[in-house]
């Protein structure tokens, strides 16, 4: 399969899983009782995270903005989902920069994967993309750093389900891979 | 300027970042009080016809649920007309079909539209309710959402087959309130816990016991006694804690209330709003109308 069209078929699939899925798992779960806030796990970052290292730029950006903006459309938060998105596009490619020991831009199409980067690597990189855009959605949607606390205490909960997420999908749809970068 | 284009290139990404984010805060301003309707709702035909679809499958789920619900709502309703049912209307000689018409009319303010939530979320800040019904069954901006339980929220998109209200669940939401002592006071969420809003500006006379039921007063768009909640704690002198009567996580059912009279209340606290205004304008002369 060619890669535009897995990553479109890509795109589809994680939008689908997160709106009709993920988005509905507050609803039925009483564990807000206990003091502990209500959140959403939300993996449709996923998207961009596993992009070949060599995506342009201003593509990631663009990504982000786009599925942002769709999730906006079905969550009626306008606006909110696409900055955190078009912010994770941003930083993608730095953040990838800290754990290829090469230029990124010499490695070509390679995908960033767990079994292609390492559990450690991988694990790493999952963390800081999730934590980024998600301690920035919750700040953007809070709109004050008052309850500062409060967002961060959110940010920790939904990133640990959030990666936890998408180690499972790695883990099941990753291509096994003995090649190490 | 070879100067200039360099440093442009050198920066580009970040211009175009600079560019998309002023792009998502102009949406997120542009939507940031209620009323103003932003073109990036659940109400939007794809979004609806998704939404709804998912409702679809998700609600058989629940149709134990829905029948409890629907049988005790029957039951209250019932118990509130009083009427008995005869055992058999054929054998009861004394029945006569004679058809009582109300001859006051103007008794019914409210008209109840049924609608099934097709997308509803507790965990933001400011949270929405996505309707399938629209603006061709009658819906229109401002009407009130109730369930069988209690107070939901306000109509703010209306699409012709979709329609979006904000939920009680929201911190831009005031509800006016009346405790059973008479006393009013607005209620409000304070954006943490799905089940429990805040009642402020009580009277420090009123007092107000635990498990005290708290109702709609009728000044907003909402019907008059209509539950909001049960008093569980006392803040401060003058505010409560309520638990919220209807759960937001189970809410399948709802009706849109289209109050009649509320388009001629509306007129006529304008044309008292200008009335008043054109007094304090002394200057002014007043032109009679053609």
């Amino acid at each position: 399969m060619s890669q535009p069209i897995k990553f479109i078929l890509n795109f589809i699939v994680i939008m689908l899983i997160q709106l009709l899925m993920l988005d509905d798992m507050t609803i039925k779960s009483s564990i807000t009782l206990f003091g502990i806030p209500a959140f959403i796990p939300m993996v449709y970052p996923l998207i961009l995270l596993v992009l070949p290292v060599n995506t342009p730029h201003w593509l990631t950006m663009l990504l982000g903005f786009i599925m942002g903006i769709i999730i906006d459309m079905f969550n009626n938060t306008p606006g909110m989902h696409a900055a955190a998105g078009v912010l994770l596009g941003f930083v993608r490619p730095t953040i990838l920069n800290l754990f290829f020991q090469q230029n990124i831009k010499e490695l070509g199409t390679t995908t960033p994967g767990l079994y292609r980067m390492g559990f450690t690597s991988f694990m790493l990189y999952a963390a800081m993309c999730i934590g980024i855009h998600h301690l920035s959605y919750y700040l953007i949607q809070d709109w004050s750093i008052k309850n500062i606390l409060w967002i961060s205490f959110k940010t920790l909960l939904s990133s640990v389900i959030s990666i936890l997420l998408i180690l499972i999908s790695q883990l099941i749809f990753a291509k096994r891979e003995t090649k190490r970068i | 300027m070879r100067n200039l284009v360099s440093l442009l290139t050198h920066f580009r990404a970040f211009i175009l970042f600079i560019f998309f984010e002023i792009i998502c805060f102009s949406i997120i301003l542009s939507n940031n009080s209620y009323q103003q309707s932003s073109y990036y709702n659940s109400s939007r035909a794809i979004a609806g016809k998704l939404l709804s679809r998912k409702a679809k499958w998700v609600s058989y789920i629940h149709l134990h649920e829905i029948n409890d619900s629907l049988v005790r709502e029957n039951a209250v309703l019932k118990q509130k007309l009083g009427i008995s049912i005869p055992a058999n209307p054929l054998l009861d000689t004394s029945y006569k079909k004679v058809v009582v018409e109300d001859s006051v009319r103007q008794t019914t303010n409210y008209q109840y539209l049924p609608a099934k939530v097709i997308n509803n979320s507790i965990d933001k800040k400011t949270n929405y309710i996505t309707l399938d019904i629209g603006s061709n069954q009658g819906v229109k901006n401002g009407m009130a959402v109730i369930s069988a339980s209690g107070v939901v929220g306000k109509i703010t998109h209306v699409s012709p087959i979709y329609s979006v209200a904000i939920s009680v669940l929201s911190e831009k939401m005031k509800i006016s309130a009346r405790t059973p002592d008479g006393s009013e006071g607005p209620v409000k969420w304070d954006g943490k816990d799905p089940d429990l809003v805040t009642l402020t500006g009580i009277d420090q006379s009123s007092k107000i016991k635990p498990l005290d039921t708290i109702y709609t007063s009728g000044f907003s768009a909402f019907p008059e006694k209509v539950m909001i909640g049960r008093a569980v704690k006392v803040l401060g002198n003058t505010s409560y804690l309520i638990w919220l009567s209807t759960n937001f996580r189970k809410l399948q059912y709802v009706y849109v209330v289209k109050n009649e009279t509320l388009i001629e209340r509306t007129i006529f606290e304008q044309a008292v709003e200008d009335s008043i205004k054109l007094d304090n304008e002394p200057n002014r002369k007043h032109e009679p109308a053609h």
